[in-house]
């Protein structure tokens, strides 16, 4: 019998890093906005002030998005980056990356307070479900109107180091 | 695997026969009625054995049982192909492997050395009408133990075998595309004088699929099988591994789900995650009998990991919800007994139950009932 998956299995943390590898790309949306910022910049340095004046009202950065209260009092908040709305019913949450987190724990809970779904990821995003999007046709996990969700940090001794709030999402 | 047989183990094993099986037998999922077609996939067999103590002690001339452990390591699964007419089961299955037993018993100030070795090869059915689907096997297995008291050397050995037995399955889940399910079996039996208690149970899927997504069904399923026999073999200090190794098979799991969708399969109600939700259900049935107080935030967000478990048996995930609930309450109450001074671990232990509680809905959190987020509150007071 194949043993892949157990042998990726095997490594526990280590290979989760592996593991969800896969999701590098739909992991670095904030990681490509500072290198659209740093390329901005450095187009800047060579252009008149007028054009400078033109580019920075055609590329006004977003506001900094603020971080809700810690769900947990004391620790430090996670910046939550995915829009309240508009995603679908399996939207892809994202979340500012924290220093010294290797893995982050996701919730998401229902209208009625409780949790619908939980996973933890190295990354710093995954769709509600999975790493996949899964059809909206599919039974599984979804958010509906007055869903919410929350993301903690854990250092390498799975410590929580850090939260976010509990943020408002819906379709 | 290694299942400790000390009495708790065995009250643990009561408990997972009599709350776990119970509770995943309610899953039996869709009727299955005119469901018809050809599915291949895999089986697997995980448990453990357990010899009944007050025998091994009399053996040994002690009268007095006391703690030990038995390893029996093996790693069986094997395919599985089943034919459905209108929701009749028609399927087969082989397993064959070794295994190595080892022992190191505790009776009445006895140390009891166990060690030997066992083959097994079984051929066995899958078959039934809706509702009432069973597991039946034949088994052509033997085991050869030494029980040797480190005084006096080898004092006995045994070589049997075990019965052939057949079962309802305890779960199954039948979507357009694949059949999920669960069996499990209680033996208590003798071995030649010495009385074996063994809780088996395995997990199958068998999709009518291409080739291709029956291979990756196939291998998640052993991996499934497997985890669930490596994840009994040390159900404490190594929870929260074990959680992240089934998170993992978890993930690759719904991949294939939604690889299957996107290829053109219906969509399930309950996808390959599915056998996942009853290995994770096991384990924390089980560890947590061995273990109270041992619920962590890893093994809630285990169960949660898959939405579909609510979807495909909302009964079991709000049994499996009220469980973790209880057992936080102990390992909180054990948090707040034993104090910040005794336990280097205390204060990330405390934020942990906290973040526990909070993705059980519970309310309140420790004495004076505080919210979980005020765990703070706590944590000062210490």
């Amino acid at each position: 019998m194949s043993r892949s998956l157990l042998t990726l299995a095997a490594a526990g943390a280590l290979v989760l890093t592996v593991a969800c590898g896969g999701d590098d790309d739909s992991a670095t949306s904030s990681d490509t906005v500072a290198v659209a910022e740093a390329t901005g910049d450095d187009d800047s340095a060579q252009n008149t002030e007028a054009d400078q004046a033109d580019a920075s009202d055609a590329a006004a950065p977003d506001p900094e998005p603020e971080a809700l209260p810690p769900v947990i009092d004391g620790l430090d908040p996670i910046v939550l980056l995915t829009p309240a709305s508009g995603g679908g019913q399996r939207p892809l949450l994202e979340w500012e990356p924290v220093p010294g987190a290797v893995v982050y724990m996701v919730v998401v809970y229902g209208v009625d307070g409780s949790a619908t779904w939980s996973t933890i990821t190295e990354a710093t995003s995954i769709y509600v479900g999975g790493r996949q999007p899964i059809p909206e046709a599919n039974s599984g996990p979804r958010i509906t109107d007055g869903s919410s969700w929350v993301v903690y940090a854990d250092d390498v001794d799975g410590l929580v180091i850090a939260a976010s709030g509990r943020a408002p999402i819906a379709p | 695997m290694k299942l400790r047989v000390a009495p708790v183990l065995l009250a643990a094993t009561a408990l997972a026969t009599a709350t776990a099986v119970p509770s995943l037998a309610g899953a039996t999922g869709p009727a299955g009625t005119g469901v018809t077609g050809e599915y291949v996939g895999s089986i697997g067999l995980n448990g453990g054995f357990s010899p009944n103590l007050a025998a091994i002690a009399a053996e040994a001339g002690a009268a007095a049982v006391g703690d030990g452990y038995l390893v029996f390591l093996y790693d069986l699964a094997g395919p599985l192909t089943i034919t459905m007419t209108d929701g009749a089961m028609d399927g087969s299955w082989a397993m064959a492997g070794t295994g190595l037993i080892e022992g190191d018993l505790s009776s009445g100030g006895m140390q009891l050395l166990m060690y030997g070795d066992g083959v097994f090869d079984g051929t066995g059915t899958l078959s039934g009408t809706p509702g009432a689907y069973r597991f039946n096997a034949t088994f052509d297995s033997s085991a050869t133990v030494t029980i040797e008291n480190q005084f006096t050397g080898p004092i006995t050995s045994t070589e049997s075998g075990i019965d052939s037995y057949s079962t309802a399955l305890t779960s199954v889940s039948i979507s357009c595309d694949q059949i999920s399910g669960r069996w499990d079996y209680e033996i208590n039996q003798g071995l030649e004088g010495i009385n074996v208690d063994a809780f088996l149970n395995g997990y199958f899927t068998a999709v009518s699929a291409p080739e291709e997504i029956q291979e990756v069904a196939s291998e998640i399923t052993d991996n499934i099988n497997a985890w669930a026999d490596s994840a009994a073999n040390d159900p404490g200090p190594g929870l929260d591994g074990s959680v992240l190794e089934a998170i993992i098979i978890l993930e690759v799991a719904q991949d294939l789900s939604a690889d299957l969708v996107a290829a053109g399969g219906c969509t399930p109600p309950c996808d390959f995650s599915t056998p996942m939700n009853f290995a994770a259900a096991d384990f924390a049935v089980t560890s947590l009998a061995n273990n109270p107080g041992s619920t962590t935030s890893y093994l809630v967000s285990l169960l949660l990991g898959s939405g579909s478990l609510s979807d495909c048996d909302p009964e079991l995930a709000e049994q499996l919800r009220q469980m973790l609930v209880d057992d936080l309450n102990i390992r909180i109450a054990d948090l707040l007994a034993e104090g910040a001074e005794t336990q280097p671990n205390w204060e990330r232990d405390m934020i942990d139950a906290a973040r526990a509680a909070q993705m059980l809905g519970m309310e309140t959190f420790g004495p004076g009932g505080v919210s979980p987020s005020d765990v703070s509150l706590i944590l000062g007071d210490y």
